[in-house]
């Protein structure tokens, strides 16, 4: 199936047509639409930092002070919120001046912005985003994360001084408060070395999730940093990128035909165990179609493809042979 | 032209392209330097002195009562002793009142393991930043294999000298001295990696990144060795093949944003380098009748192919557009080649074997061409309903050359008649996939969301040419209640794909008017699980509810099922449940109690016809049926005191423990309507950790921490377990056992801060 640029060319301008046509209908739509929006409630900036601290220090409830330790905090980036006037925390809550008088009832109004359900999370991310929208955050409209509603700070904890989620050795336990499938799969004996949820040395961690994935979005499937599984795969595995001369087609289409990348059962992250796996595309004559059970296993008996590395005795190369005679991916 | 010319010539021009690229990019960051600091200049304050260092060291040492390989598998702890205990950071922080922007951190862990990383970070904020990490991961597979070879060079392993086999048994019983000469094998892989990332800004407008990553992985790995076979049946021998491997990836981006217009131009260059191109072996069988004349013990070798050099260089443009504050759209373009050049070895390295015809090519020039399109437009429509439509495009386009390679399954036999070659498939596919997606938020929190998507799937040289899926998805979140959030979703996908001709890739693969175009290999009632028609149905469900600034509960449930056409061999059917429920208990501000309980269970179903010289293709009789079912327990319990003793003047005494539990169990259950069958046992694997750990602070700068942790592992693996090395007839193996352990680790520390 060698294709000439010509036709994928033609395909590309075919979808940038189309995209074009949708493109019109939105932007009428969304200006049509823009009657909807509803109109925020004036309101002042305080007098800036000082203020805010003197509730929000070290011992009181909702304490802000370690933000000085963090980038957030310095004044000499002049993108930095509390940079001369960047309106210090209401940079990002917005301005907030009623916040600092009490009610009758003697509750304060929250600031204009607070980053819990006070919010909509579009706002809260919006006030994020005016600032952090560099290359890294590209893809987030419209990402996994943005169409579920994530706030940046479900995953972010801006005012510590070391926000856990940016750790290698602490991030795993921050994705595992929504990816708790993922959370016991690192748990099992074969798996990619992600830290467990424990600090356990049996669960050592070397990898984090961001090593394989954006979560600020991609153009990938599942947040991968790459465009395809099998390209992120070969990132660390480029022994399995071939090209090859005998090669193996689920494996070039997607690792995950066979394998599955937190944790499983079986060796080597496979998704089911050698035969029976290889099985449910092999049928052929003689051993690949046998009937395998105990039979073949002692004390019953001892067959090939049950014991040691089952298919894989023979079938060395299952992700690809170069060997002029390993059509068989025996060579 | 030598091999090894080859690869210098090769390795030349790699570091040549990344360091154009590094040359490439120097010009840009010198003039940004200079545009940054006549930014800079004059309206700064200078830095004070008020800026901070911290550092922070931990030393002590791990000690082990047991040795284990597989305890230690990833982090190193695998012999019975002491280890040194190493932990540091450094780190600079600029005083906030300043106008210092430099940050920098300098830190280590596990620095006396083999699992050590380092990490720096250096960054001028608003301006520029360095990462620099080096990691180190091991891989320790077994350490109770036993062989009969002995390593001869890196690649090459020879039989024990003294090696007595029966010339005229081509079986594992033929091998007379067998014990005699086994020999303890360790098996294990080390991965060494340096990251290195540079961002810089340039100017208002633009910004420069590189990355670079350098992996070595030296070491070794198990793989089937195959001599010879008797047409049906093998005979080999499992050994570690070399691991000596090396990666090199580059990836430079310069981008131009503003807050109307985003774009970005690229490059991703990778490289691997393998630095054995072969495994080669003596041959330990006497000789079969199927082999050639002659071939047998001691005076034949096998030799296996490792895996090919290979790169893979991609550019790479991306652009966004903000149509006003609601609408974007983002378009990503991606063309790439993937390359493999590696000299291909001779049919055999055996030169007593006839081999009439060569290899039609010295080289085999693989070349993939990839082109990846990927679009996406997204509206606030309104305040509260918002619009993500995507469309996906990624093209394989492999122009490797096709060929006819004469058939010589193995280093045993003279090569087959030039009719009986095969032809080499290089595989090729298109897939388009688009979706849109709606969300509809009412309240502050809440949210509907519904969507389809579809998309396209072409193959060549596969039973099936064209898969479409479609697919629709719904789902509904509250997370705007002060003290439960909801979510439900459901998805729901239909494959439908074009004519399934089973015998394809055999057709494809023989020379033209040598094979029957009935002719088939794989039975034709078969349908590959990833090229049938099915129906996936995906639900997930989760609620976390929090009455209480004290008391959490979370449960979640999800399940997947996929159904495949009935009537045809293969996967039929497949299914994943999986739920899990989590509570955190705080009844005191120092006082956390948390605990969680996954269980999943995965059921697949498949059916299959044996057929062979003695039983039909065509007689439902030799139907059979095996049932796969996966169960998971996990449970984890931890409890952590923190602040003891406040009151009573203590300082920085804190206390935990932990308790994780996994266990998993997998059922295999054959049934056969006219073979004999017996029970497969399950496979298990129990694997807890038990952890206690307390520290109290020694004065004002330092503190003493103590952990002791109990590990236990009990694992059943029928395919290692009583299972020798010569156990097979056909093939020799290494006798390793399924991993179990059961150990203490202690660790003792001190940290200092200043």
């Amino acid at each position: 199936m060698q294709r000439d640029e010509e036709t994928i060319i033609k395909r590309l301008i075919g979808t940038a047509t189309l995209m074009a046509l949708i493109l019109c209908f939105v932007v009428t739509g969304s200006a049509l639409a823009a009657g909807d929006e509803e109109t925020e409630a004036t309101a002042e900036y305080s007098k800036g930092v000082k203020r805010c601290m003197s509730c929000h220090k070290e011992g009181k409830d909702l304490p802000a002070h370690e933000i000085f330790q963090t980038p957030m905090g310095i004044s000499g980036d002049p993108a930095a919120p509390f940079a001369e006037g960047n309106h210090d925390c209401e940079a990002c809550h917005g301005p907030s001046k009623s916040h600092l008088k009490r009610q009758k009832d003697g509750t304060r109004p929250s600031p204009a912005i607070t980053f819990d359900d006070k919010t909509p999370v579009e706002t809260q991310n919006d006030a994020c985003l005016s600032c952090h929208d560099d290359a890294s955050r590209f893809h987030w409209p419209g990402s996994v994360h943005d169409i579920e509603g994530i706030a940046c700070v479900d995953c972010h904890d801006l005012h510590k001084e070391n926000d856990p989620v940016l750790s290698l050795e602490t991030q795993p336990a921050v994705c595992y408060n929504c990816h708790k499938e993922q959370r016991a799969q690192f748990l099992r004996q074969s798996r990619h070395p992600v830290q467990g949820s424990t600090s356990s040395m049996s669960h050592t961690g070397l990898m984090a999730c961001t090593d394989c994935h954006q979560p600020h979005g991609s153009a990938g499937p599942g947040n991968l940093k790459r465009n395809t599984i099998n390209e992120q795969c070969y990132d660390c595995h480029a022994e399995k990128r071939g090209p090859f001369l005998w090669e193996h087609a689920p494996v070039q289409e997607d690792c995950t035909n066979c394998h599955t990348p937190h944790g499983s059962n079986y060796e080597n992250l496979l998704t089911g165990r050698p035969p029976w796996l290889c099985q449910r595309c092999h049928v052929g004559r003689f051993h690949s179609s046998g009937v395998y059970s105990g039979t073949g296993i002692p004390p019953d008996g001892a067959d090939p493809r049950l014991l040691g590395k089952q298919c894989m005795n023979c079938h060395v190369q299952v992700h690809g042979s170069n060997h002029p005679g390993g059509i068989r991916m025996t060579r | 032209m030598t091999v090894a010319k080859v690869r210098e010539k090769q390795m030349k021009t790699k570091y040549r392209f990344i360091l154009g690229v590094m040359v490439l990019a120097l010009p840009f960051t010198v003039w940004a330097q200079d545009e940054g600091d006549k930014e800079d200049s004059g309206e700064k304050k200078q830095a004070t002195e008020e800026s901070t260092i911290q550092k922070e060291f931990s030393i002590g040492a791990w000690y082990l009562d047991d040795d284990s390989y597989r305890y230690g598998k990833y982090s190193g702890l695998t012999d019975k002793g002491a280890y040194a205990l190493v932990d540091f950071r450094v780190e600079k922080r600029p005083d906030p009142k300043s106008s210092d922007t430099t940050r920098w951190r300098i830190q280590g862990w596990r620095l006396g393991l083999d699992s050590r990383r380092v990490e720096f970070d250096f960054r001028q904020q608003g301006t520029q930043r360095f990462q620099a990490d080096y990691r180190e991961i091991p891989n320790h597979r077994f350490s109770d294999g036993q062989t009969p070879y002995r390593k001869k060079a890196a690649g090459v392993w020879d039989l024990a000298s003294g090696w007595e086999v029966d010339p005229r048994n081509s079986t594992t019983s033929g091998f007379l001295n067998l014990q005699e000469n086994l020999v303890d094998l360790r098996v294990d892989t080390k991965r060494r990696r340096l990251d290195l990332a540079y961002d810089r800004k340039l100017g208002a407008a633009w910004n420069l990144d590189i990355d670079y990553m350098h992996e070595k992985k030296k070491g070794e790995r198990t793989l089937g060795s195959i001599f010879g076979t008797n047409f049906v049946n093998p005979r080999g021998v499992i050994l570690p093949a070399p691991v000596d491997w090396s990666t090199d990836i580059v990836e430079a981006m310069i981008g131009y944003q503003t807050s109307r217009l985003q774009f970005r131009f690229g490059v991703l260059a990778s490289f691997f380098n393998n630095h054995d191109d072969t495994l080669i072996f003596q041959n330990a069988f006497g000789h079969n009748g199927s082999w050639a004349d002659g071939v047998q013990y001691p005076e034949s070798t096998g030799r296996i192919a490792l895996e090919p050099d290979n790169s893979y260089v991609q550019f790479r443009a991306m652009g966004a557009v903000n149509f006003g504050s609601a609408t974007r759209l983002t378009a990503d373009l991606s063309f790439g080649k993937m390359k493999q050049d590696d000299a291909l070895l001779p049919y055999t390295i055996n030169p007593d074997l006839v081999v009439d015809t060569p290899v039609p090519l010295t080289k085999l020039d693989a070349k993939i061409s990839t082109t990846m399109f990927n679009a996406r437009l997204t509206s606030r429509l309104a305040r509260r309903l918002g619009l993500a439509v995507n469309y996906h495009y990624d093209d394989r386009n492999n122009k490797t050359p096709r060929e006819i390679y004469p058939y010589i399954s193995a280093d045993s036999e003279d090569q087959r008649d030039f009719e009986d070659g095969r032809i080499n498939r290089p595989y090729s596919y298109t897939r388009h996939k688009a979706d849109a997606i709606l969300t509809y938020r009412f309240a502050k929190a809440a949210r509907l969301k519904a969507g389809i998507d579809y998309s396209d799937y072409n193959r060549d040289y596969q039973e099936v040419e064209d898969s479409k899926e479609w697919a629709w998805l719904a789902g509904v979140s509250f997370r705007g209640w002060s003290m439960a959030s909801l979510t439900f979703d459901y998805r729901n996908s239909d494959r439908d794909v074009s004519e399934y001709i089973a015998n394809v890739p055999l057709i494809d693969s023989h020379i033209p008017g040598t094979i029957d175009e009935d002719a088939f290999d794989n039975h034709p009632l078969l349908r590959k699980y990833f090229l049938t028609d099915r129906e996936r149905n995906e639900y997930r469900f989760r609620a976390d509810f929090f009455p209480s600034s004290e008391f959490n509960l979370g449960l979640m449930a999800s399940r997947y099922k996929d159904d495949y056409d009935e009537g045809y061999f293969g996967l039929n059917e497949a299914k994943i449940k999986t739920w899990t429920i989590d509570a955190g208990l705080y009844p005191l501000e120092n006082i956390a109690l948390t605990a969680f309980y996954t269980f999943e269970k995965y059921d697949a179903s498949q059916s299959s016809r044996s057929w062979g010289s003695s039983s039909s293709a065509e007689d439902p009789e030799n139907n059979w049926f095996a049932d796969t079912k996966d169960k998971v327990n996990t449970y984890n319990i931890a409890l952590t005191f923190s602040d003891i003793g406040v009151e009573k003047g203590w300082q920085g005494v804190e206390f935990g423990m932990d308790y994780t539990y996994s266990k998993t169990k997998s059922m295999i259950d054959v049934v056969a309507l006219s073979f004999n069958t017996a029970p497969v046992p399950d496979l298990l694997s129990k694997m807890q950790t038990f952890s206690l750990w307390g520290s109290v602070a020694t004065g004002d700068r330092s503190s003493i921490r103590l952990t002791a942790e109990s590990a236990k592992l009990k694992s059943k693996d029928w395919a290692l377990d009583d299972v020798d090395t010569d156990t097979l007839s056909w093939m020799l193996l290494l006798g390793e056992s399924a991993a179990n352990y059961d150990l203490w680790l202690f660790s003792a520390s001190w940290t200092y801060q200043f």
